[in-house]
């Protein structure tokens, strides 16, 4: 059966998004990758007040059902939250709106959450009463962020390796996942772009199966708008970090770790990942694994 | 005797007994009866107390040791759960105000996929379409 490779770029989650696909039905599956795009900022945009997310800072502790997929995110997050020693935390919202970031970057739209919202440094509360029910501890808020782009990364990847794809590659602002089978002749460089000298690229990567995400403190702030730093916690001279993972999600998750600990380069080689970071001074560090990934 | 108005008017005359009174000895009838009472009560009070003391004698039974206690050997011996209070439930009034009741909905586990190392690529620089990894630009 022929193969076709189909490739479509939109604007989803407030970020550019290409999605690579080779398959005997590729236009199909890209345009199933797309509406699934759509399907999951639907419910996890904070900008919009019926999604799963708004309506759960909403609900003021209270039981919601909420699609699976919600579920599955926010647990990923509870399990993100301990792996990472409290470094990556989805509830750091009430504080990045008083720094001023309420709007969208890309469409209309602003954040609503109730004026007694706290920040929380523990994410034990939250509760699954089903695979569609979760509660939320009152006055705490969640915030999909980097992680909600890395899930629907894995999602959109998953379901076209689901349906027969032969090779697939989805990024989506910088979290980029591949998947291809051993007999593609494709080959998925990755250029790490420096996050304050935009048109550097700090190293190139090859992928098979995996993936990589890319988090800097300025992601947040474009053309003038939004905030100079949206990654709260611990200071440090860290600008930018990537890391390479089996998914995406995690692949986000440990970039935040980077960023907020010293020497975070240690802990991702402890759990057998790659990572990168930038220092504010342009220096760039790489873990011991980061080499197994990167062309010469 | 003359019938005075402003005196009281005569008691009436006392009727003597016409006939002799009974003599009230006991009788054996009610010897009879009253022995009879006493053995009943006697036996009732004895069967209650016999019944008392043998399920008695039951409840205290101590049970028999057997020596070796019957535990399967790969069995992990768990921890007797410690006694807890009773709990007196107070009484209801019936006239109040019925509440709704709120019940804690259940709490279940969601698994999540374990963190893992990604596959490298393995044809280094083949023209192909570069992607960037840029932190949300």
């Amino acid at each position: 059966m022929l193969t076709l490779s189909s490739t479509r770029e939109v604007i989803a989650m407030g970020v550019h998004c290409r999605i690579d696909i080779a398959a005997p039905q590729a236009p199909l599956l890209v345009d199933s990758a797309i509406q699934l795009l759509t399907d999951l900022e639907n419910l996890w945009s904070r900008f919009r007040p019926t999604s799963d997310i708004s309506r759960l800072n909403q609900a003021n502790g209270l039981p919601l059902h909420v699609d699976s997929r919600t579920i599955s995110l926010i647990a990923a997050m509870k399990q993100a939250h301990v792996d990472t020693r409290g470094s990556f935390n989805p509830c750091q919202l009430p504080t990045q709106i008083a720094m001023g970031d309420i709007r969208s970057l890309r469409s209309p739209g602003n954040t609503v959450i109730p004026h007694n919202s706290g920040v929380f440094a523990s994410l034990e509360e939250i509760q699954f009463h089903s695979t569609s029910s979760v509660s939320l501890p009152p006055h705490m808020t969640l915030d999909a962020g980097g992680i909600g782009k890395g899930f629907a990364v894995d999602l959109i990847a998953q379901q076209a390796i689901e349906h027969g794809a032969t090779y697939v590659c989805v990024n989506l602002g910088g979290d980029i996942r591949v998947n291809e089978a051993s007999s593609t002749p494709h080959d998925s460089p990755v250029d790490i772009m420096h996050p304050l000298q935009h048109d550097t690229i700090v190293s190139t990567i090859s992928l098979r199966n995996g993936a990589v995400a890319t988090s800097a403190r300025n992601a947040r702030q474009r053309d003038g708008r939004g905030i100079h730093n949206h990654i709260m916690g611990t200071d440090t001279d860290i600008v930018g970090a990537s890391v390479i993972a089996s998914s995406a999600t995690w692949a986000d998750v440990w970039t935040k770790h980077l960023i907020l600990t010293a020497n975070g380069l240690q802990d991702v080689d402890n759990v057998g990942l790659a990572g990168l970071i930038v220092w504010s001074d342009g220096r760039v560090e790489k873990s011991h694994h980061w080499k197994d990934f990167e062309q010469c | 005797m003359m019938n005075d108005p402003l005196l009281p008017p005569p008691p009436p005359p006392v009727s003597s007994r016409t006939t002799p009174k009974k003599s009230r000895r006991p009788g054996v009838a009610n010897s009879a009866k009253i022995l009879a009472t006493g053995l009943a009560t006697t036996a009732t009070l004895g069967l209650t107390a016999g019944y008392a003391l043998a399920s008695k004698t039951e409840t205290n039974q101590a049970p028999v040791n057997t020596g070796t206690p019957s535990v399967p050997t790969n069995a992990t011996p768990t921890v007797p759960a410690p006694a807890t209070p009773e709990i007196v439930t107070p009484s209801v009034d019936n006239n109040s105000v019925a509440t709704p009741e709120v019940t804690n909905p259940p709490v279940v586990e969601i698994p999540v996929p374990t963190v893992a190392p990604a596959q490298p690529g393995n044809s280094w620089g083949n023209g192909g379409n570069n992607q960037q990894s840029s932190g949300s630009r």
